[in-house]
């Protein structure tokens, strides 16, 4: 019996191309859907019986990988990047597999023995092993913006700009060098977990970049003084409960 | 207790002192200086009745001898030395002879019996008998016993002798009474000064004599102590002698005796001087004056070992001012070691020759620190009635200024004082060690309470880093006073000329050496510098020390007035800023090579980062769109060559051009173009797309590839999520010069969130380093979705 297959990218001549691939194998493929993202892919594999995945792990949407990790019968999945990706060669000998854009017919026929091989079911152990790997790989970096909004426009800061975020009560206000003070939707809590190293939390109502501090002094109890290199010498009593991760992040 | 209670409890002490000071200066009344207490260790004693020279009993010639040198000048005189064996006779007349019998030393073997005398008599004045007793006899007057004898036998019967002295000068009437005692059964002790060397009871009338000499050994003085118990006078029954303590003093020597006998007995401190005593004459002395003056000296120098007495031109010890409008002699405090003072002795011309050499010659012996009412003022007596000539040193003074001023001297009056032996002068050292000791303390408070928060104005942290220097340096010379300094007080006024000088000068020089470092930094030349900062130090020390003297002093600063040791501090601390300015040069030398080569290595970084920024051209777009040119292959010839046409002008663009790091806005924009095509070509008939430029910025030049990731942003973000057909539009245009270039798509709105990706930084970063201009970017989520990103 054929393996029910769907092929998941979001750029039509990369199905048509995986397509035709298939077409090659007959007996071994039947095409049970297409998805051009995530979501659609969703929708393909709830259906279930689906036996192998071709997946585009750049594909916009829903993540991907996350699709994945929900479902409770895993197909086999080989993933296609566009991406050389050398880590991925030390998963040769698991039950996944992966194709590099462009494919050629040749690396395409080895896909087929390794799925001849295998069978079904696949090791889901592998599989998830596969995706922490390629989840650490993404391409995606630090955010380095942050959105200020002043009626209809807003303007894009750069985070290296910004030298510390408080909260007044509900709202959060971020300082940029230049002085300004712009508010923000996300909570100190969210940031904190979204921002990257650079920024440390001092008190309950502060973050502050590490870049600005120009100087540090101890107060009563443990708690310090940070002084701002904003223009202003902003100074900023840091909390108690914070004083151990404020000294780590400073080295003092 | 926590560490900062201390701290606190010690600044609320120092708060304490000083508040007690500017209580104390209430009643400080300059013009009345009071005698400090560490300098009284000679108080006069009340006149007393003059015994009239000196004796003692010499153990091994066993003789009594006796000298004098009080004999008056033209006046008739006759001795008479009168016992069993010996009788001496003189009788003078002529001045010459006077002057031998002078310090002549007697030399009287004593009889078996009874007592010597001598006589002194002369015209107008009282004869004089001064009694010699008898080594075998006790020898008192009075309730007091004279110290005068060793002894070695004591006799079977006391023979008391009393002199009942009428307290008036010149009228001294000798009445003799013998009174004879049986003594036995007493005891003695051998003390040297307090320890107790030797307690025995003799029950017959002899004292050990080997005792005492055995006692005697490496000692300079022991004490014999006899407590002869109650006695009834043979007689008469009637009368008894109560229970009686005799003290005789034992010698080794006579120079021992006389420096003994020289110095008051209650002596607490002895305070000799150390070193030069260096005199500075003033005003108009006449001839005579400078006459008598050097012919002291030059008497008294011979004698002194250690020391020497100069006249100088600067820096005196001591002052004499010969002026017709007299003042009081007055003390003239250092400034910065109040210890250490200049005496000045007013004279006054008016007054008749011999009274000045008198107070001269007091005033000399009194700087000396030997200064003794009774063999010094009465010298001066004797002088006024006698001689018109020099004063001569007599014997005695010679024999007590060589052996005080001698290598040991010092301490062997200290011994035969009973006082503790002299420990090394360490003052200065401990005097800084202490110092240090609560800069440290201060330092660390400063620290602790990081003060340099509060205190932001570098006028204000630079006043107070003086008035706590000045501060330090008065502590710490109080607790060197009272901790070091036995039984020497620290009079309040002192303490509040110290307070008034230090802090002046401690403020005045740091806000001064302020001004200076902030001048010098300026100065280009490291040379230049380190000549420049101690000339400017030393004149600012100056300065401060003139206001000190114009305001706080008010009086004018003379030359002379600048002492060795204001000059050594101030030396001092020309000499360590001179260092610091040496270290400093050192340091900035250093980080101008450190910043040359910071300079260096962000170009460096710079160009690689660049370099890194260019070649960022997505590979990934690459490999997918190869991906869709081979799948194209298979479907349309035509749509292939077209896309494989503009994939290699778009990296042609890319690849040739790499060095370049500007372009004008019709080649973004081309490129942009044939970048869109090619995604269109991906996207199949999903993408359209507008490109505006307006005329006046086509040819525009910036930062190369800046448009093309704005858009590949919105084909990632907008268009490939829109359901339908997805527009693009990118519009350059110019607003008030700037620069602005709009790019359009009909995807979903910008997240609030913060955002990821490296298009945007990497625009960023590419104007930074390029261009170098202000610039913004802005999104518009409304129903024109843009973002915006305008170069000023």
């Amino acid at each position: 019996m054929p393996w029910k297959t769907v092929i998941a990218d979001d750029e039509e001549l990369a199905r048509i191309r995986l397509k035709s691939l298939i077409g090659n194998y007959p007996n071994k493929f039947e095409i049970a859907g297409e998805a051009c993202d995530g979501d659609e892919l969703r929708l393909l594999l709830n259906k279930g019986n689906i036996d192998v995945v071709f997946l585009d792990i750049e594909m916009p949407g829903k993540d991907v990988f996350s699709i994945l990790e929900e479902l409770k019968q895993k197909p086999f999945i080989i993933f296609c990047t566009a991406y050389d990706q050398y880590a991925l060669k030390a998963f040769d000998s698991l039950a996944v597999d992966y194709l590099v854009k462009p494919v050629d017919e040749e690396r395409f026929s080895q896909t087929v023995d390794k799925l001849n091989r295998f069978g079904m079911p696949m090791d889901e152990f592998g599989l998830q092993k596969v995706i922490d790997t390629l989840r650490k790989m993404d391409p995606k970096q630090a955010p380095t913006t942050i959105p200020c909004k002043r009626g209809d426009t807003t303007r894009l800061i750069k985070l290296d700009q910004v030298v510390y975020f408080e909260s007044d009560d509900k709202l959060v206000f971020f300082y940029t060098t230049d002085g300004q003070r712009c508010t923000t939707d996300l909570s100190l809590k969210d940031l904190e977990k979204k921002l990257p190293a650079g920024f440390i939390r001092v008190s309950k109502s502060t973050i502050v970049n590490r870049e600005y501090v120009r100087e540090m002094h101890r107060y009563f109890r443990g708690r310090m003084i940070l002084v701002l290199d904003d223009g202003q010498k902003t100074k900023i009593t840091s909390g108690a409960s914070y004083a151990e991760a404020v000294r780590e992040a400073f080295d003092w | 207790m926590n560490k900062s209670v201390h701290y606190r409890a010690f600044f609320f002490l120092i708060y304490l002192l000083l508040n007690y000071y500017s209580a104390a200066s209430q009643d400080f009344n300059d013009n009345k200086l009071p005698k400090l207490i560490f300098d009284s260790s000679f108080t006069y004693n009340p006149p007393r009745w003059y015994s009239g020279g000196s004796y003692g009993y010499n153990l091994s010639t066993k003789t009594w001898w006796y000298t004098s040198s009080d004999f008056y000048y033209n006046v008739p005189t006759y001795i008479y030395l009168k016992s069993n064996v010996i009788q001496h006779n003189t009788v003078t007349t002529s001045h010459s002879e006077v002057e031998k019998l002078n310090d002549t030393i007697f030399s009287l073997r004593p009889g078996k019996l009874g007592n010597i005398e001598i006589g002194i008599n002369g015209h107008n004045y009282p004869s004089r008998v001064i009694t010699l007793p008898d080594p075998w006899f006790f020898w008192f007057h009075g309730l007091e016993s004279q110290p005068i004898m060793p002894l070695y036998r004591f006799p079977e019967e006391i023979v008391g002798i009393t002199i009942d002295v009428l307290k008036s000068h010149n009228q001294i009437e000798g009445r003799m009474r013998h009174y004879i005692y049986p003594v036995k059964n007493f005891f003695y002790s051998i003390e040297d000064g307090n320890t107790l060397i030797a307690r025995e009871f003799s029950s017959t009338n002899i004292v050990d004599v080997s005792q005492i000499e055995t006692a005697l050994i490496g000692r300079k003085k022991v004490i014999l102590k006899i407590e002869i118990p109650t006695v009834l006078a043979p007689d008469s029954s009637e009368r008894t002698i109560g229970s009686r303590l005799y003290t005789i003093r034992v010698y080794s020597d006579s120079a021992s005796m006389l420096v003994d006998k020289y110095f008051i007995d209650n002596l607490t401190e002895i305070k000799i001087a150390k070193s030069n005593i260096r005199i500075r004459i003033q005003g108009k002395p006449t001839e005579e004056d400078i006459k008598f003056l050097k012919n002291q000296i030059s008497q008294i120098n011979p004698h002194l070992s250690t020391i020497r007495i100069k006249l100088v031109d600067n820096s005196p010890s001591l002052v004499i001012v010969y002026s017709e409008k007299p003042r009081e002699s007055k003390r003239t405090y250092n400034l910065f070691f109040p210890t250490i003072y200049v005496d000045s002795l007013f004279l006054d011309t008016k007054m008749g020759q011999f009274s000045r050499n008198n107070s001269v010659r007091h005033m000399l012996f009194e700087t000396l620190g030997v200064s003794n009412y009774e063999y010094v003022v009465r010298k001066d007596l004797a002088y006024v009635y006698g001689k018109q000539g020099n004063i001569m040193c007599s014997r005695e003074e010679s024999i007590v200024l060589s052996s005080v001023f001698s290598s040991d001297g010092e301490s062997v009056l200290r011994e035969l004082k009973g006082l503790p032996p002299v420990s090394p002068d360490f003052s200065i050292v401990v005097c800084l060690l202490i110092g240090l000791f609560l800069l440290f303390i201060t330092m660390e408070v400063y620290h602790f309470y990081n003060l340099t928060i509060f205190f932001r104005s570098p006028i204000i942290r630079t006043a107070l880093c003086g008035l706590i220097v000045s501060q330090l340096a008065i502590l710490s010379f109080i607790l060197y006073q009272s901790i070091f300094v036995k039984g020497q007080d620290m009079e309040p006024h002192i303490l509040i000329k110290m307070e008034m000088y230090f802090s002046t000068f401690g403020v005045l020089s740091i806000f001064f050496f302020y001004l200076i470092d902030k001048l010098v930094v300026k100065v280009r030349s490291n040379w230049l510098r380190l000549i420049i900062n101690p000339i400017l130090s030393g004149l600012s020390l100056f300065l401060s020390y003139l206001v000190i003297y114009l305001f706080v002093r008010s009086e004018w600063l003379k030359w002379i007035t600048i002492d060795v040791n204001a000059l050594t501090i101030g030396f001092a601390i020309i000499l360590v800023r001179f260092y610091l300015q040496l270290e400093d040069n050192k340091i900035s030398g250093l980080l101008m090579e450190k910043e040359l080569e910071l300079v260096k290595q962000k170009e460096l970084k710079n160009r690689a980062e660049l370099n890194a920024l260019h070649a960022r051209i997505n590979p990934h777009f690459l490999y997918n769109s190869l991906n869709s040119i081979a799948s194209l292959a298979m479907i349309d010839a035509s749509r292939t060559e077209k896309m494989a046409l503009a994939l290699s002008k778009l990296f042609r663009y890319n690849v040739n051009r790499q060095s370049e790091l500007f372009s004008t806005i019709r080649e973004e924009l081309e490129m942009v173009q044939i970048y869109l095509e090619i995604e269109k070509e991906r996207f199949g008939e999903k993408l359209n797309f507008f490109l505006s430029a307006d005329e006046s910025v086509q040819d525009k030049r910036i930062p190369r590839f800046i448009i093309q990731p704005l858009v590949e942003n919105s084909i990632k973000h907008g268009i490939s999520r829109v359901v339908g057909v997805g527009i693009i539009k990118v519009n350059v245009t110019e607003e008030r010069g700037n620069l602005i270039i709009e790019v359009h798509d009909n995807g979903p709105g910008f997240p609030d969130d913060l955002l990821t990706g490296y298009g945007l930084q990497n625009i960023c970063d590419k104007i930074e380093l390029l261009s170098k201009r202000p610039y913004s970017i802005n999104f518009n989520n409304g129903d024109d979705k843009h973002i915006r990103l305008e170069i000023m």
